[in-house]
């Protein structure tokens, strides 16, 4: 046993004993430790976004764009938004200030001005990009091509498998008309599909859940208590 | 108007978006490439004023109102307050103005000379008194005998990384690292490693371990899930529960390793029923995205508005 | 009084008794661990590693956007750990990038650690020694994750003007391996690591628009959302969660005999063998018991 006698070694240990103490009942030590992980987490972003994006991309452009024109007097160019020091980025610093709107009644409508804008642009590059990746590449892939025959009967098979799967699983998620007829069955078939897609997802998720749980263990035993190799 | 002022700014967003996707000209790429890295980067970073607004509200009136569980929200905003002071003043890396190291005792600095041969790949270290020699002669003389001395894993492991982030093509440097030894192994370390409370010991030290503890626990309930409520009651779930227990079984080596297929079969349940389900669901939710995505920028869809004024 | 049958008393079991099992059966096995062999998944592991296996030595580029954070550590640390060494075995450049800034601590620690793994292993006069702005440069991290993910396609060295230690990219005696490297066209493939769909976006935005293979290191909880993409060819192969982890250290343990460093997946898949035998024999247990529990409610009527 070799003991760690570092202070945020110890920290972690007890702060991971407090969390897990919650699996035998609420108490206030899980209480404590959970309000102090909601601050330090909302901290620690505060610093993140301060140096990675207020400072390389507000403050450094104003004080480089200011220092331009102590040396060189005012010119146009320090309102050029391509050149790396200018004033120009004051004007998106002002919008996003718009955000703040939110806490003042009166005005609070102006906040719709930065999310519209971020918004409108995000929303419009993402529809190609996904229609791209997400539907028509997994239609194309779907297509039982006459490659996939001369690949034998059981790859053959699996194929067309895929297709039916693909295909019953869109009409059992399709509402416009009632599953009655033809689609009754189809749309049975399609929840059968779904459900082994669940069941699957299920057990890989246990993997998941299990390597978190030992990520934490092994902390405990090995890099606290230093009982493990 | 209020509201239409929002739309029309969108909708022009949104044909912007949809410009610089289609069209190749340079002069389109480079007025993207600055509207996405720099102008809209700008905007987005004020709307964590909002998270933290809303953050700080809901505890200050909890404090206010003597809320249940009142007590606890100073050790949010405390948490907060520290937190983002250590990181705003004293530097990702501890490298503003206040100092987050301190405590223990400092060994000494180490001052030692690397000394690396003509070819890179042969990276040789020795402790030397720097007094001695003169920074040339040591580079051009042959390593001395007896002067050779075996430094700890550890410590050669600094040196190496030092003299890789500096700069390789540098055949001798003079370095020197704050040493002291550690408490739990008797070995020198570098000294900030162990007292320190920067930005990031307080990352490794609370953020790291209670975030994923909470995740962890999830592990144990669905354990419990597991037993209590995983019944076979109709088919569908049935197939469910054989599909979930061959998934299962077929990722553990302690089985696989006795039953043969079995392993083959867990991958076919992926390959075929699995993608097929998957990709049906994925089409599906595509298609949703886009119908949405597109009623959104035409203005049928203005839940983001939210409510209040026209 | 107590009329409660046994099974009924079996299925409402405090949970804090499932809880101490589950304890249990996970510690016993990170204590003493025991080895195991563990079969390789064709279509993800293999063909991961046999597309990376192709790459011409000395020239070929292997990209790393390491996203992993510290909850999914267990998981995602070791398949970065296994592209590494892989890469720096077959002589391939590695350059690395995080998305997210939580990721960075973990990047740099598992690139130090594969280099002085080479590096000492070196010094006993076996393979050869790692170098950094040779082998590899770690880029760092650059905020978010659209902005590097499509400005990578156009020019790196707008993106990141220096590398995570400051070194300028352009200062070719510095870092050699910039040299060559501008954007997507000259690197071979994408490595995904994250517990996202971030893997989707790479494949979105800089396949879709530049062409480049992409692959992914993801958590299990999101592998089956993966495979149309697999089944597409728009991921060249994955590893899924601690066992494709697994399956790769052990894949590269076969084929480079002189790879000695710690398989810390592979360890852990003796922990993961028990929970999950414990889990299946609960579900089966209850099942049990609530068959049971029916058929003594409708004999009783």
């Amino acid at each position: 046993m070799n003991i760690a006698m570092d202070f945020w070694t110890w920290t972690a240990a007890l702060l991971t004993l407090a969390i897990l103490s919650f699996l035998w009942k609420d108490n206030p030590t899980y209480r404590a430790a959970e309000h102090l992980y909601i601050g330090v987490a909302n901290g620690y972003s505060v610093t993140l976004i301060w140096y990675n994006v207020v400072v390389p991309n507000m403050i450094d452009p104003i004080a480089g764009a200011y220092r331009q024109v102590a040396r060189e007097g005012m010119n146009w160019s320090v309102l050029n938004p391509f050149q790396e020091a200018n004033f120009f980025v004051i004007i998106p610093m002002m919008v996003g200030a718009l955000y703040i709107t939110r806490f003042i009644p009166k005005i609070s409508w102006m906040v719709r001005i930065p999310i519209g804008l971020t918004l409108g642009y995000y929303t419009a590059i993402s529809i190609p990009a996904s229609f791209e990746a997400s539907i028509l590449r997994q239609l194309e892939a779907s297509i039982v091509t006459r490659a996939h025959m001369t690949m034998g009967f059981r790859p053959a098979l699996w194929v067309f498998l895929v297709l039916i799967g693909t295909l019953s699983t869109l009409i059992y998620f399709f509402f416009s008309t009632e599953h009655r007829g033809i689609l009754k069955p189809i749309s049975n078939f399609g929840i059968l599909v779904v459900m082994i897609g669940f069941g699957a997802s299920f057990g890989l998720t246990v993997m998941a859940r299990i390597s978190l749980a030992i990520g934490r263990f092994v902390f405990l035993f090995k890099d606290w208590l230093g009982l493990v190799y | 108007m209020k509201r239409k002022l929002a739309l029309y700014i969108m909708f022009t967003m949104a044909v912007w978006g949809g410009i610089s996707v289609f069209i190749g000209k340079q002069t389109v790429h480079n007025f993207d490439n600055l509207l996405r890295n720099k102008l809209l980067l700008i905007v987005g970073a004020f709307a964590i004023i909002l998270g933290l607004g809303s953050l700080i509200f809901h505890h200050t009136q909890k404090i206010k109102r003597n809320a249940r569980y009142w007590q606890y929200s100073y050790i949010t905003l405390g948490a907060l307050i520290i937190t983002s002071f250590i990181g705003l003043f004293g530097g990702v890396r501890g490298e503003g103005g206040l100092p987050t190291f301190f405590g223990g005792t400092v060994l000494g600095t180490y001052q030692g000379n690397i000394y690396t041969f003509q070819d890179k790949n042969e990276l040789k270290l020795f402790k030397a008194d720097p007094s001695r020699y003169a920074r040339e002669d040591i580079a051009l003389m042959p390593l001395p005998q007896g002067v050779s001395e075996d430094l700890s894993r550890y410590e050669k492991s600094v040196l190496l990384r030092e003299i890789q982030l500096r700069n390789t093509s540098l055949q001798l440097q003079n370095l020197e690292i704050p040493l002291m030894i550690s408490p739990v192994s008797g070995e020198v370390v570098p000294f900030e490693d162990d007292f320190g409370v920067s930005i990031q010991n307080i990352y490794e030290g609370i953020l790291v371990p209670c975030g994923s503890t909470m995740f962890a626990m999830l592990a144990f309930y669905m354990c419990s899930a597991a037993y209590r409520a995983f019944r076979m009651r109709n088919l569908h779930a049935g197939v469910l529960l054989v599909s979930a227990f061959i998934v299962m079984l077929g990722q553990i080596p302690l089985i696989t390793a006795f039953i043969p297929g079995l392993h083959d079969f867990r991958q076919w349940i992926l390959d075929v029923p699995n993608l097929a389900s998957k990709r049906g669901i994925m089409i599906g939710v595509g298609l949703g995205m886009a119908a949405t995505s597109f009623k959104i920028i035409f203005g049928i869809e203005r839940a983001w508005l939210g409510g209040g004024e026209e | 009084m107590n009329d409660r049958t046994i099974w009924e008393k079996m299925m409402q079991v405090d949970r804090r008794v499932i809880y101490l099992i589950v304890a249990i059966v996970m510690i016993v096995p990170i204590i003493f661990p025991f080895d195991l062999p563990i079969k390789i998944s064709k279509r993800t592991t293999l063909k991961l590693f046999n597309a990376i296996e192709k790459f011409p030595e000395q020239r070929s580029v292997f990209f790393i956007s390491a996203d992993l954070n510290p909850q999914d550590q267990p998981e995602l640390y070791p398949m970065l750990v296994s592209w590494i060494r892989h890469c720096f075995h077959r002589k391939i450049k590695v350059l690395v990038m995080c998305l997210y800034p939580t990721s960075l601590g973990l990047a740099e620690q598992a690139l130090n650690q594969v280099s002085t793994e080479f590096n000492n292993r070196a010094s006993q006069g076996i393979g050869r020694r790692i170098v950094y702005g040779e082998d590899y440069v770690f880029l760092g991290y650059k905020p978010p994750p659209i902005v590097p993910i499509l400005g990578l396609g156009e020019n790196i060295f707008d993106v990141f003007p220096r590398d995570f230690y400051g070194n300028e990219l352009k200062d070719y005696s510095t870092l050699p391996m910039m040299e060559n490297i501008k954007n997507y066209r000259d690197m071979d493939m994408i490595g995904s690591i994250a517990a996202n769909t971030l893997p989707v976006t790479y494949i979105a935005y800089a396949q879709a628009r530049y062409g480049i293979a992409v692959t992914g290191g993801v958590t299990a909880v999101s592998v089956a959302d993966f495979y149309p993409y697999l089944d597409s060819g728009q991921l060249t192969g994955m590893l899924e969660g601690m066992k494709g982890a697994a399956e790769y250290e052990g894949l590269i343990r076969e084929t480079f005999p002189e790879e000695d460093g710690r398989r810390l997946a592979t360890e852990g898949m003796s922990a993961q063998s028990t929970t999950h035998l414990a889990i299946i024999l609960m579900v089966v247990l209850g099942n049990v018991c609530f068959f049971m529990q029916r058929r003594h409610e409708s004999r009783r009527g």
